[in-house]
Formats: C-alpha cells, sequence, structure tokens
C-alpha cells in the first residue's frame, strides 16, 4: 500500500511516515502543495494524507485539483482548524475523513486502515454473525434466537460497530458516528455504553462479540489487526 | 436616599443656598422699606415743622394764644390729620398743643416735654402706651431771649401695619417659591445629569463580550462630550489589549498543537516498537505515563484554543432558531446510560417549546458539559433536574443536582480556567478545568450568561440565560400548537 503525506512541519512528517513504514506502507512525502500536487498526479496512490495549512497551494486548493482530475483516491484531511463549518467544507470538497491536530497516531492509523479496506461496507439489512442477529429495518436484535431490547443509543452504537465488523474503530470514530462532535470530551461515555451492550449480550458462554483494543478502540467480530 | 450621590448633594446645595437668597432678599426688602418709610415721614414733620417755625414763630408775639390756636389750626389742622403739633418754650411753658386726633389713636397731653434744649435739630421716639408710638421732629428756634421749641408728632403704627403686612406676605411667598425653585431645579439637575446616566448605564453594560461597543457621546462641547470620548478612548485600548491577549492564546494553542502531534507519534511509535519486547519494563511504564500526559496537553490545548476564539469573538456562532427544550431532551437521551450506571435519575421539565437564536451544535456543548459535571458530582441514587422556560423575555436553561455542591469560598472562581474545586479528586477526571469556562464563553458569545448557585452537601444549581429567537417565530409555534 502506497501512501502520500503532504506535511510542512518537517518533523510531523518524518515522524508520521517512519510510524507508517513500520506498519508496513511504501511512504512518500511532500513539504508543500506544488510537490503533492505532482507527486498525486504522477504516481498512484491508495491514500494522500494531506495537511491543510500548507505553504503554497494550501490543502483545500490541493484537494480540489485532485478531485478534478477525476482521482478516486481516498483522501484524509489533517488540520488545526476544528469547527463544524470547517469539517462540513471539506467533506464537501471531497475529503473522506478529518483528523484535527494534535492526533494521536493510533487513532490516525485506524482512520487510515479504515480508508484503505473501504470496501463496501455491509449493506445488507440483516446481519448475522454466528448466533448473532440484527435487523437493521426492525431495529431488532437477536441472540441465538433470544430477543435483546435496546435503547435507541445502545442500537446505534451496536449497528456501527457490526456493519464495521472486523474494523477496529477508535471511541473517537464512536462518538463522531453514534453520538456528535459535542460529546468529544466524554471518552468515558463510549466505555459505558460498550459495558452495556456487553451485558446485554454476553453470558458466560457465548463467545465474546465486542473486543478491546489496547490504545486503538474497539472491534466486532471477526479477526481484526491493527 | 444616598447622601453622597452628585444628584442628591447637587439638590441640597441648590436648596441650601435658594433659602439663603431669598430669606437674604426677604429681610433686604423688610429693611429697606422700613427705612424708606421712616425717612419720608421724617422728611415730611421736618418740612412741616420749618414751615411752622417760618410762617408762625417769627410772629408769635404778635399772636394771642387763642390767634395762635386758630392760626395752626387752619393752617394744618393736626387733629384731622392724626399729627401732634406743640410750640414750647424752654423755660417749660406750653404755648400751644394741639388737641387730641380725631382716630384717638394717642393722647397728645401725654407726649413729654423735650429734655434737650441745646440741639438745634431733634427727633425721638416716644412710646405713650403700648399701642401709642410716636415719632416727634423739633426744632429750637432762639427768639428774644427765649429758646422756642416746635415739635410736630406722626404715630408710626402705620408704618408698622404696612411692615406686618409685608412680613406675612414673605413668610407665604418665600416659601412657595423656595418649593418652586428646588422642585424645578432638581428637575433641571436631573435633566443635566442625564447624559452621565446613559454613559452610566451603557457602560455597565460593556463586558468582555462586547467591547466594541461605545457610549453614546453627546455634542455638547463641555466636560461630559469630553468624559464619554475619553471613556471611549479607554475601552478603545481595553478593547485592543483584551484582543491581543485572546490573539495570543488562540496562536499559542494553534502554535502547540504540531509539537504536540509530534510528541505523540514519536512516542507512540516507542510504545510500539516496545510491545515487541524490545524495552525494559520499568521505560514502558513511563513512556506510557508520558504519552497520557501529552494526551491531557492536548485536550488542555484543545479547550484553551475553543476558549480564546470564542472570547475574541472568531468563532462563528450560527444564529438559527431552534427549540432548546428539544435539544435538552435529545441531548439528555444520548447521556442516559451514564446517569444511569450511577443509579442517577434525570428529570426533564419543560413545558413548551423556548425558541432560542443559536448555535445548536455550540448550545449542545453547553448542555453536554453540565450534564457530564453534574453526574461526576452527584452521588449515586441522586437527581438531576432540567427546566426550561422563559423568563423576562429570556430562555433559561437550569440545571440543578442534589450532588455534593460547592463550598461558597469557591463559588466565584469555577467559571476560571483551569479552577478545580476540588483538586484531589478531579485530577483522576478528564479535561483541565476547562468545562465551565468553555460553557460561560459560548452562553457569552451568545450575548447570555451562565450563573451558579450551590450548597454543600445539598447541591448546585446552574442557571444560563439566552436571547430568545424572534419573538414572531415562538408566537406562531404556540399559536400552531
Amino acid at each position: 500500500m502506497r501512501i502520500l503525506l503532504v506535511e510542512d512541519e518537517e518533523k510531523l512528517a518524518q515522524a508520521t511516515a517512519r510510524n507508517l513504514k513500520a506498519e508496513g506502507f511504501a511512504v512518500d512525502t511532500a513539504a508543500n502543495g506544488t510537490d503533492g500536487m505532482e507527486l498525486a498526479a504522477g504516481c498512484v496512490y491508495d491514500l494522500i494524507i494531506l495537511d491543510i495549512l500548507l505553504p503554497g497551494l494550501d490543502g483545500t486548493r490541493l484537494l480540489q485539483r485532485i478531485r478534478a482530475r477525476n482521482l478516486e483516491v481516498p483522501v484524509l484531511m489533517l488540520t488545526a482548524k476544528d469547527s463544524v463549518q470547517d469539517k462540513v467544507k471539506h467533506f464537501e470538497a471531497g475529503a473522506d475523513d478529518y483528523l484535527t491536530k494534535p492526533f494521536s497516531f493510533a487513532e490516525l492509523l485506524v482512520r487510515v486502515k479504515a480508508l484503505l479496506r473501504r470496501r463496501p461496507a455491509q449493506q445488507a439489512d440483516v446481519i448475522h454473525f454466528g448466533d448473532f442477529e440484527l435487523d437493521r429495518l426492525t431495529h431488532k436484535v437477536k441472540r441465538a434466537d433470544r430477543r435483546i431490547e435496546l435503547s435507541a443509543k445502545e442500537y446505534a452504537l451496536l449497528e456501527y460497530l457490526a456493519l464495521n465488523a472486523g474494523r477496529v474503530l477508535s471511541r473517537a470514530m464512536i462518538i463522531e458516528h453514534v453520538w456528535d462532535r459535542s460529546f468529544e470530551n466524554l471518552t468515558n461515555i463510549v466505555d459505558v455504553y460498550i459495558r452495556q451492550l456487553r451485558t446485554k449480550l454476553h453470558d458466560d458462554q457465548t463467545q465474546k462479540l465486542i473486543r478491546t483494543v489496547r490504545g486503538a478502540g474497539y472491534v466486532f467480530g471477526g479477526e481484526a489487526t491493527i | 436616599m444616598n447622601v453622597r450621590s452628585i444628584h442628591v448633594r447637587l439638590i441640597l446645595w441648590y436648596t441650601v443656598l435658594v433659602i439663603f437668597t431669598s430669606v437674604g432678599f426677604g429681610a433686604y426688602t423688610y429693611q429697606s422699606l422700613r427705612q424708606r418709610l421712616y425717612d419720608e415721614m421724617k422728611e415730611t414733620l421736618t418740612r412741616r415743622v420749618e414751615h411752622v417755625r417760618d410762617d408762625v414763630l417769627t410772629h408769635i408775639t404778635t399772636y394771642t394764644p387763642d390767634a395762635l390756636k386758630r392760626e395752626i389750626q387752619d393752617v394744618y389742622s393736626p387733629e384731622e390729620n392724626d399729627r401732634f403739633i406743640r410750640i414750647s418754650n424752654s423755660d417749660g411753658s406750653t404755648l400751644y398743643v394741639s388737641g387730641s386726633p380725631r382716630d384717638k389713636n394717642f393722647d397728645p397731653s401725654r407726649i413729654p416735654l423735650p429734655k434737650d434744649y441745646t440741639a438745634k435739630v431733634s427727633e425721638r421716639m416716644e412710646q405713650l402706651r403700648s399701642s401709642e408710638k410716636l415719632l416727634l421732629v423739633g426744632f429750637i428756634t432762639p427768639l428774644a431771649g427765649n429758646n422756642y421749641v416746635v415739635e410736630m408728632g406722626a404715630p408710626i403704627d402705620q408704618i408698622d401695619s404696612a411692615l406686618r403686612k409685608l412680613i406675612i406676605t414673605l413668610l407665604i411667598g418665600l416659601p412657595v417659591i423656595i418649593i418652586i425653585a428646588v422642585a424645578g431645579g432638581s428637575l433641571l439637575i436631573r435633566r443635566a445629569l442625564h447624559p452621565v446616566e446613559t454613559i452610566r448605564a451603557t457602560a455597565e453594560q460593556i463586558t468582555f463580550s462586547n467591547l466594541r461597543q461605545r457610549l453614546p457621546v453627546a455634542a455638547t462641547g463641555d466636560a461630559l462630550e469630553h468624559l464619554a470620548k475619553t471613556l471611549n478612548q479607554m475601552l478603545e485600548r481595553l478593547d485592543l489589549a483584551y484582543q491581543q491577549a485572546s490573539r495570543f492564546s488562540a496562536d499559542a494553542s494553534h502554535e502547540l498543537r504540531t509539537p504536540l502531534t509530534i510528541m505523540r507519534s514519536e512516542l507512540e511509535s516507542i510504545e510500539s516498537t516496545m510491545h515487541a519486547g524490545q524495552l525494559p519494563l520499568a521505560i514502558r511504564e513511563r513512556i506510557g505515563s508520558v504519552l497520557e500526559e501529552a494526551e491531557r496537553l492536548s485536550g488542555i490545548v484543545e479547550g484553551l484554543f475553543a476558549i480564546a476564539r470564542l472570547d475574541a469573538g472568531e468563532a462563528k456562532i450560527g444564529h438559527e432558531a431552534f427549540d432548546l427544550a428539544a435539544l435538552v431532551r435529545s441531548t439528555v437521551e444520548q447521556m442516559q446510560l451514564l446517569a444511569e450506571e450511577k443509579r442517577i435519575s434525570i428529570l426533564i421539565d419543560a413545558p413548551g417549546p423556548v425558541f432560542v437564536a443559536g448555535d445548536a451544535a455550540r448550545l449542545k456543548q453547553v448542555i453536554v458539559n453540565l450534564l457530564d459535571n453534574a453526574i461526576k458530582y452527584t452521588l449515586a441514587g441522586g437527581i438531576i433536574t432540567f427546566s426550561v422556560f422563559l423568563e423576562q423575555a429570556k430562555a433559561i436553561l437550569r440545571i440543578k443536582d442534589n450532588g455534593i455542591g460547592i463550598p461558597s469560598e469557591e463559588l466565584p472562581h469555577i467559571f476560571e480556567r483551569f479552577y478545580r474545586a476540588d483538586k484531589v479528586r478531579s485530577r483522576t477526571t478528564q479535561g483541565a478545568g476547562l468545562g465551565l469556562s468553555i460553557v460561560r464563553a459560548i452562553c457569552q458569545a451568545h450575548g447570555g450568561t451562565a450563573q451558579v448557585q450551590s450548597t454543600e452537601g445539598t447541591g448546585t444549581i446552574v442557571t444560563i440565560e439566552l436571547p430568545l429567537a424572534d419573538r414572531n417565530l415562538q408566537e406562531n409555534f404556540n399559536a400552531a400548537a
């Protein structure tokens, strides 16, 4: 997998590139928008990580040019701007995900992997996993034919996890999808809801459906790697 | 009444001044009228005495007593005119004395002869009885070896009664004039101080959230205009200083982000290699600890940045109208489990929709922070109550808990940045004491306020006041409902 990292802070670019390489990715770096555009146009990348504040061509304009060339490559934006309006603006410009500085590398890695393995998510109306069954139309959840009663939020969380079965989801990603950014400082809210889900889904005999990935987040079923 | 207020002091001084002036004017009028009346009477009497001396006395030897009496009565008729005339000799004999006046207001026979025959002209006052007082003017005329004295007198009760009437007029008139003058003066002072009141009222409303507002300057060209301008210049400097401070906070937070990200990246890469067993356990633990601190530092930087931007007025605040009660309900529902974990019940008392104009995402942050605090500081089995209602054209959001409360000496500080009510306990909780500062910054950016009341051991009440959305919308909604 080949990643283009466009970041003008040299040390941050080095550290991030080194960490990504340690994870087995091939990484090219560009220190400004113009170089970034040249690289993006010249090579085929599986993912572009793009800082917004760049000398020369800034991240937003670079993203627009990439999209104008019909390059379908997933783009993850890095920025210090953190208002809701900015986020909306960048999604409109064609960014696939968004991460605000200061970010943790684990968070970046989870998002990079999610973007790289962006296969069509589970689209089926009914999700099966062993003796687990989740009906997205009726919002009914069953385990070993036993109906499990969930609150609206618990269901939303479980559906998000189940739709992304096998992928590690960070707490921040869960909050963004199931709650919203107003809750971003309440990282323990995810842990509390996961604990509740586990009590409802598991008993002593059954297979554990939700696993904790240390330092990264949670994963539903499957053999997730990070 | 506040005696030290400039308004009251001016009125008091003014009243004293008016009273002194009026009383002084009254006294002057009285004194000058009195003087004038006496002078006139003296002058008249003197003229007449001279007449008597010239016309009668010079021929005194030619008159018989009867002829003398007739002559004087014909020419001067003293009885008819309430006058007293007497011609006497210094040896004590009286040549002529007028009879009782028609009004009988004095008895001529009781008027003593002059004691002193040395002065050429004399005037004196004779008090006969309590009501009989005469002014007498006498002329001594030496003639044929005798010293004759011609005296003429008139009762002064007319002067006295005229003066009494003046005093009565003054006693009635002066208080009326004083009252009118003081009332009018008070009104004028109030009007004169009105611009000062306007300046005060405006200045009172200026806080850090609307430092760009300026005081009204009345183009009066005097001290007031000068004062307003000077105050405005001061506000200008304050505004600038405040903006610079906010800018600095925002810039500093912004600049801290990149190094923090690098630190975290580097530490995480060390952490990932140590999982492979390349590092001793003690070092791993320390790196983990540094990483945790770096994460907390990130949280602080984010919080500070958010506050700095709100304070500097840089944050974009939406102004769409939405129902605050509905926002409270949906937010509470999303945090329900956090409360349930501690067996805390959350009640919502919102009888109707309350439309506010603002940024729903940011106000949601306010609700989240407040509820998070309430849950943290309420013991298991407690109750948290949200109330949303209208009060005096403001939207009120109140969150009340029966938790541990806040000691009264800490209450004034809890909205301050980095302030922690209980330093030991809250060290373990996330954040850096910025939650309530963010709440207040968001409220102020909306033109609202945040207040807290608390009793230790009983609970805490936080009250948020926000401006309502356009009134029409509210009414339309109520009409539709």
